[in-house]
């Protein structure tokens, strides 16, 4: 209830302050349960176990569809999970199919958050995410240097640290679909810096420079195999 | 030369020996190893099963509903067991947008949101497949209450049940519907029940069969709502004999 308050109040000053608040920075206030996952070790066993459940829609191997509709989660920072996962159980981020497995009835408490983002972490990523039309990649590239480097880095790598997440080899048409609602201001947890910075886009930009990032493969230690089994469920 | 040669020979003898005895030993193992092996990939056959259940597991349908239909979360239905004609409707509705059900008070969602938002992942075919599939599943088996529910509530719902008249369609107890395009009601979860009988009370849920509920929902007050769900929830349904 406390926190759920300290949401409310957050909203709220948000609300209140907008465009002020926004250059403040209220996106990642985070909650009592996130810095807690943030600092535990954690357990793998414990990952493989709350991993089944994620695994019913983003695939044993974390993967995700290539029709975007479920995100490849292999090889995300954990820090990213976890953040979103605590947006989602703190419904700062909207999304009714996946919330009830964010929380702590189904999937457990902040051990279970650090256990599952770590093993989604080294989990090895799609070679062949889907990807855009290919038609705009030029200005696709542009925008993305001019627009997206700064934070999400030369190759879409992210930047732990500061909560941003890894974009490379991710499904074009989840990308887009993410990128529209931060733009329209449907995601309610995004990084108001991020929405600032592409308020301007049309949606020939937009698909121009998904389409670019959805090109942007991990490094090849981050790959796996196309046919990669994940052995940790042979059932 | 040969002070050198003759212990590499002896060397390779030895070798050669070593392996004239070990050979006999890797040829057994690999005599009982074998037919393990084997014996593996068979069991590997038979752990594929029905391809209608691939449907169900990387459509994502179990993420909600459990393994093999009989476990869902929250107050989600069970599935195994249910009419396959009623599952191909309710899916089919959800899917285009006929079926709504209630706002949920913690997301601000309508209860079948969630489920509709991933609806594309199948098409008509799958959707006949899975209902076909999930209806010839063993029922859910009860899990105790959340709360304990006592004998009166129980008799109170079965009262209800009864005045109501729910039997003409449902059956006795809730375990047969008298058409395959109505649901089996029996051993179904409660709070489902309750949040169904007061969406088509309050004409949220209209979609398909809903309007023939409507005569005889609009006299039911809450409590015997809650009393029916109470003594439907109550009941193990019995697995279908093999045919």
């Amino acid at each position: 209830m406390k926190t759920y308050m300290k949401f409310l109040a957050v909203g709220c000053t948000a609300l209140m302050l907008s465009g002020a608040a926004y250059a403040a920075g209220n996106w990642n206030e985070g909650n009592e349960e996130q810095d807690e996952a943030l600092h535990l070790t954690p357990d793998h066993d414990g990952g493989i176990d709350v991993y089944e459940v994620c695994s019913a829609c983003h695939q044993l191997n974390g993967w995700g569809l290539e029709d975007g509709t479920f995100p490849q989660l292999a090889g995300q920072h954990a820090v990213v999970t976890i953040k979103q996962l605590a947006d989602i159980r703190a419904k700062n981020r909207d999304n009714p199919t996946m919330y009830p497995f964010a929380l702590p009835r189904e999937i457990g408490g902040a051990q279970a958050l650090a256990d599952v983002a770590a093993y989604i972490e080294k989990l090895p990523m799609n070679p062949n995410n889907g990807v855009g039309p290919g038609t705009d990649l030029e200005l696709g590239e542009k925008l993305y240097k001019d627009n997206c480097v700064r934070c999400h880095g030369e190759r879409g790598e992210g930047k732990p640290d500061k909560f941003y997440p890894l974009i490379q080899g991710q499904h074009y048409k989840y990308l887009l679909r993410q990128f529209e609602w931060i733009r329209d201001g449907k995601r309610r947890n995004a990084n108001p810096d991020m929405v600032k910075q592409i308020e301007g886009f049309s949606d020939q930009d937009m698909v121009a420079v998904m389409d670019y990032v959805s090109r942007l493969k991990p490094p090849k230690e981050k790959l796996g195999d196309p046919d990669w089994v994940n052995p940790d469920f042979d059932w | 030369m040969r002070t050198l040669i003759s212990p590499l020979l002896k060397g390779l003898s030895i070798t050669a020996l070593a392996c004239a005895i070990a050979l006999p030993a890797v040829a057994s193992d690999s005599k009982t190893s074998e037919p393990t092996a084997k014996q593996k990939v068979v069991k590997k056959q038979k752990r594929k099963r029905d391809p209608r259940a691939k449907i169900y597991r990387t459509k994502s349908c179990m993420a909600c509903h459990g393994r093999n239909g009989a476990r869902a979360i929250r107050d989600y239905p069970n599935l195994a067991g249910q009419n396959a004609k009623y599952l191909k409707q309710q899916m089919l509705d959800i899917q285009s947008g006929a079926r709504v059900g209630g706002i949920e008070e913690e997301t601000g969602h309508p209860r079948t949101k969630g489920m509709a938002d991933i609806m594309h992942l199948v098409d008509k075919k799958e959707i006949k497949d899975l209902a076909d599939w999930l209806s010839d599943l063993p029922p859910a088996k009860l899990r105790p209450p959340e709360e304990p529910v006592t004998e009166e509530q129980i008799a109170a719902g079965k009262k209800a049940y009864k005045k109501l008249g729910c039997k003409a369609c449902h059956g006795k107890d809730g375990t047969k519907a008298s058409n395959k395009a109505y649901p089996i009601i029996a051993g179904q979860k409660k709070d489902y029940l309750i949040h169904q009988m007061t969406d088509m009370r309050d004409k949220i849920r209209v979609n398909a069969k809903s309007k023939l509920m409507y005569g005889v929902i609009k006299r039911a007050k809450d409590e015997q709502i809650v009393a029916i769900a109470d003594f439907l929830s109550s009941i193990q349904r019995k697995a279908k004999k093999k045919k």
